[in-house]
């Protein structure tokens, strides 16, 4: 039998885990900040580019593409090239791939601190970023699909579904979330608006920690567990079995996180019953995992690397069954808007995919620099310092969560509710927020002791850059005679048939939920008062995007006595037909906004954002002095009023041309009206004064009961 | 039955891994199982057969006790809120119902006092035609200072109302006015100066509207009226105390007897 050599690109793989260890830093340097920013609000002084709102979506994305994207990347270069016995397809694609990533997570880093940003959670980079990302994407695809072509190796092995399933959907999700007009060079608005913007928003959202975070993860977790423990995968059945019923049942499960809000029931329900279906195939992926280490507990004690992989996979499985039941609408009734989801998200973060990320580089590295680990005993402190740090961070959220969850619903018996004042229940949870900080800083100590760690390794070996193999080709490997009947051989020895029959599942979900929401009018009920902003309105939307206030304010009152009894009438889905993007939010770190139209005079708007503190004593909310000091720009009010008239948006034509008076008059009333509540020094052309115009317009276009 | 044989699969072996060719555990069979029939299920119940209620509809049962579902005719998206009608009005129908919103233990004056605080003004000129008892006539909600709502109030000076009016104060107004009311972001209520005014009427009228440009938020839907008049009166007795760490005097000096 021929027998062919070929070379392993390991320099590739040492790029992306420089970059992975990098961004894992700053990603999670950024989370321990803005957790300090909470407990300790001063901490933003008054500088805009570090506040808490602006710097939350840069440590989302940090971790999420920036060091999870990359810890996949050279997890899946690694294992792919060997499970295929071939080099990647092209070393150039892959160099592209690889700057183009980092370019891509440059900019992010640039650009949301400067509150350049969509304003749509974990899609927040602005529209020539999302191109970028689209087009190192497919060129990470066609990379990896090109080198299924060229294998040596007749079946794909059940870590090479998962990534392909995770590209065509991440490309899929990505695409049709950030479809969007253009405004300016920075600023976009997306084709979708009010429910439907925020069903694509979730089903992208959604399937974002689905196919970015868990899939892919999963690949690494069924080439690197097996490896590290050396023992056979416990059952490749129930590989099949949970990664078609997994890939399928995900993608449906978006509405999730929009329950009792304006979205209609029945795409409500689909959501919560095809999260309850999800607990199985999430569970199958645990089971193989736990269950092939059977026969290997005895070195999980001694080896640092199983541990952190088998307590990654325990993460990952509490945390896929605490989704399904945050899922269950009565649950989520309690838990939803509040830090329980962030206690939920970061188990999931800190554990499934910060432990095992963590466990493969310490496998990794070494293999790759042909030489050992520096210190078992270092990475053993990481492992500890990591695991109690996840526990110390997540367990004094839930209990925020839970607490204040419950405070937010407390009737006297009187009928009164218990705690009217929402500051109240704020302050009862700062400690948490504190043990938090202590959680967060015990888990970033541990990055240290791996950094430490992986350094000294380096420095003792030498990067195998490109690393000998050998394998006989393709043909004859097949006709070896090795083949097994089983039916599910035909597909996974057939890449493109694979990767087409993965998208059309993939696509089903997303297109049941999103279509009727665009063909059956009574899913929108149009109410004849609702019109659309006004310039000055707009321009303030457009602050409010920018800062981020959606970070910390909803601007969804959900139908239960205590939200209509403090916030006022539940939000209707016809209130946001003019709203691109929808600004609903998914936690109240603060108060819901929906109706805080005509709720407070001008002034105390003005006064608050000055110095929240002055008004609120004890809140949490920085301060936004530069609102009162930087100028409006009301350069681009026309083109942001064609690009909604574009959207469909009502402005009678040629409007455009004159909405800056329209602006300006209103813009004048208010600061003159702010001048007569003793505030002199207002003039109409700050962003101050458009923020408060859209701020008291907010929810004051249908009539409630009082 | 699942079996554990434990039997590696012949040919797969990928860089190494082999795979075992184990049944699915029998117990995470029939958990799937089991979620798919709640899915199917639950579908059924609320959507295809509509058995179930809606999200509005469960509102509008839990504000509206005798709210039944025979009685909904396209609910789901209309404006009812639990203080008014479809249009917007409030009828002595509704305030039957709001018993149940606000609880059974509620006194029937309570419940009106409780609707009439809620409403607006034409809804609650039709309040006050339809429950005329004296007693329970609410002038309607301002906005605005005016003096003549005030008019005519007497200070709470028994102990007992006095007291009720120190555990409000501690419980809402501490906070900013500091816990023996020497004044933190609020002002110092233990001198004799005042910015709003210091007669019971002045401190009842900055109590109920508030004065929310300054960050005085308004009290009349939290507090009941005669909470607020208890507090006050309780405001009133503060100028005699000397609390440490008093905050410097704003305002005009009244002496208020």
């Amino acid at each position: 039998m021929s027998v062919e050599t070929f070379y392993y690109d390991n320099k590739i793989v040492k790029n992306f885990t420089y970059a992975t260890i990098l961004w894992g830093v700053v990603g999670m340097l950024v989370g321990l900040w803005i957790a300090m920013e909470l407990a300790w609000p001063e901490l933003n002084f008054g500088i805009a580019h570090i506040t808490f709102s602006r710097l939350r979506p840069l440590h989302t994305n940090a971790v999420i593409f920036a060091f999870v994207g990359n810890g996949f990347f050279l997890g899946a270069y690694y294992s792919l090239q060997r499970l295929c016995k071939t080099r990647m397809f092209s070393d150039l694609l892959s160099k592209i791939h690889f700057w183009g990533w980092q370019l891509i997570i440059v900019s992010a880093a640039l650009t949301l601190p400067l509150g350049i940003t969509t304003g749509k959670e974990y899609a927040e980079l602005e529209w020539p970023i999302d191109i970028a990302i689209a087009v190192i994407w497919v060129i990470f695809g066609i990379n990896m699909i090109g080198t299924l072509l060229k294998r040596r190796e007749k079946h794909l092995y059940v870590s090479i579904w998962f990534y392909l399933a995770s590209f065509v959907a991440v490309a899929l999700l990505h695409i049709g979330n950030s479809i969007e007009i253009p405004v300016s060079f920075l600023k976009s608005y997306p084709v979708y608006a009010g429910v439907q913007d925020a069903l694509v928003q979730w089903w992208y959202g959604h399937n974002a920690v689905a196919f970015f975070l868990t899939t892919p993860y999963l690949g690494l977790m069924y080439y690197f567990l097996p490896k590290a423990a050396n023992r056979p995968v416990y059952s490749y059945r129930l590989s099949i079995v949970h990664f078609w019923s997994l890939i399928f049942i995900y993608i449906w499960a978006g509405p999730h996180h929009l329950l009792y809000t304006a979205l209609p029931d029945w795409a409500q329900s689909l959501g919560m019953v095809f999260s309850l279906m999800l607990i199985a195939p999430s569970w199958g992926g645990m089971l193989n995992g736990l269950l092939t280490l059977r026969g290997a507990w005895d070195r999980v004690r001694q080896d640092p690397i199983l541990k952190f992989m088998v307590v990654a996979v325990t993460a990952y499985g509490m945390s896929t069954f605490e989704g399904p039941m945050m899922s269950i609408k009565s649950i989520n009734s309690l838990s939803h808007y509040t830090d329980w989801t962030i206690a939920h998200v970061h188990i999931g973060a800190l554990g499934w995919n910060g432990l095992l990320t963590f466990g493969i580089l310490y496998w990794l590295v070494p293999r790759i620099f042909n030489t050992k680990l520096y210190s078992v005993k270092q990475a053993n402190t990481h492992f500890w310092l990591g695991t109690l740090g996840m526990i110390f961070y997540a367990i004094p959220l839930y209990v925020a969560g839970i607490t204040q969850g419950l405070m937010w619903k407390q009737f006297t018996p009187e009928g009164f509710l218990q705690y009217p004042i929402f500051l109240e229940t704020v302050v009862q949870i700062v400690p948490m927020y504190m043990i938090r900080v202590f959680g967060g800083t015990l888990y970033f100590t541990g990055l240290f002791f791996m950094l430490n760690n992986l350094i000294r390794t380096i420095k003792s070996g030498e990067l195998i850059a490109d690393e000998e193999a050998q394998a006989p080709p393709l043909a004859s490997a097949a006709s070896a005679g090795t083949e097994s009947k089983h039916w599910h051989d035909w597909i996974e020895s057939r890449p493109i048939q694979l990767t087409l029959l993965a998208t059309v599942l993939i696509a089903i979900g997303g297109l049941v939920e999103i279509i009727p929401m665009y063909v059956v009018k009574s899913n929108v009920v149009t109410i004849p008062s609702v019109k659309p902003y006004t310039p000055l309105e707009l321009q303030g939307r457009d602050i409010y995007v920018a800062e981020g206030c959606y970070v910390c304010h909803s601007q969804m009152i959900r139908p239960f006595r205590d939200e209509t009894v403090r916030y006022g009438e539940y939000s209707k889905a016809g209130e946001f037909v003019y709203d691109h993007p929808f600004q609903w939010g998914s936690k109240r770190t603060g108060p819901d906004l929906h109706r805080i139209g005509r709720k407070y005079p001008d002034a105390w708007h003005y006064n608050h954002m000055l110095n929240p503190g002055s008004i609120s004593p004890g809140t949490l909310m920085p301060p936004f002095p530069w609102l009162i000091s930087e100028d409006l720009d009301i350069e681009s009010t026309p083109a942001k009023i064609r690009a909604m008239q574009k959207l469909g948006v009502p402005y009678p034509e040629g409007y455009a041309g004159i909405a800056n008076e329209d602006l300006r008059k209103q813009a004048e009333a208010i600061a003159a009206n702010l001048k007569e509540q003793d505030i002199p020094e207002a003039v109409w052309n700050k962003k101050i004064i458009a923020l408060i115009a859209y701020l008291q317009r907010l929810g004051t276009d249908i009539k409630t009961g009082f | 039955m699942s079996k554990i044989k434990d039997q590696v699969i012949a040919g797969h072996n990928y860089d190494g891994i082999q795979e075992l060719d184990n049944d699915l555990p029998s117990w995470w069979v029939k958990l799937f199982y089991t979620t798919i029939v709640i899915a199917v299920v639950y579908m059924f119940y609320y959507h295809f057969l509509g058995l179930g209620l809606t999200s509005s509809e469960r509102y509008l049962k839990a504000t509206d006790p005798n709210w039944t579902k025979a009685s909904r005719s396209n609910t789901t998206f209309s404006y009812s809120s639990p203080y008014s009608g479809t249009a917007g009005e409030i009828t002595p129908a509704l305030l039957k119902k709001l018993g149940g919103f606000i609880g059974e233990d509620v006194p029937f004056e309570v419940l009106i006092r409780e609707a009439k605080r809620r409403a607006n003004a034409d809804q609650l000129a039709v309040l006050n035609n339809d429950f005329p008892d004296a007693s329970l006539i609410i002038a309607p909600r301002q906005t605005e200072a005016s003096a003549s709502l005030f008019a005519n109030i007497e200070a709470f000076t028994d102990d007992h109302s006095l007291a009720e009016g120190k555990a409000v104060f501690a419980q809402h107004c501490a906070v900013c006015h500091g816990p023996n009311g020497e004044g933190k972001i609020g002002p110092n209520f233990c001198d004799e100066y005042w910015i709003h005014g210091g007669t019971i009427e002045d401190i009842v009228r900055t109590i109920t509207l508030g004065v929310p440009a300054k960050g005085m938020i308004s009290w009349q839907s939290t507090l009941p009226p005669d909470q607020i008049l208890k507090v006050a009166s309780f405001i009133q007795t503060l100028p005699d105390t000397d609390p440490p760490n008093q905050k410097a005097p704003q305002g005009e000096k009244i002496t208020v007897d």
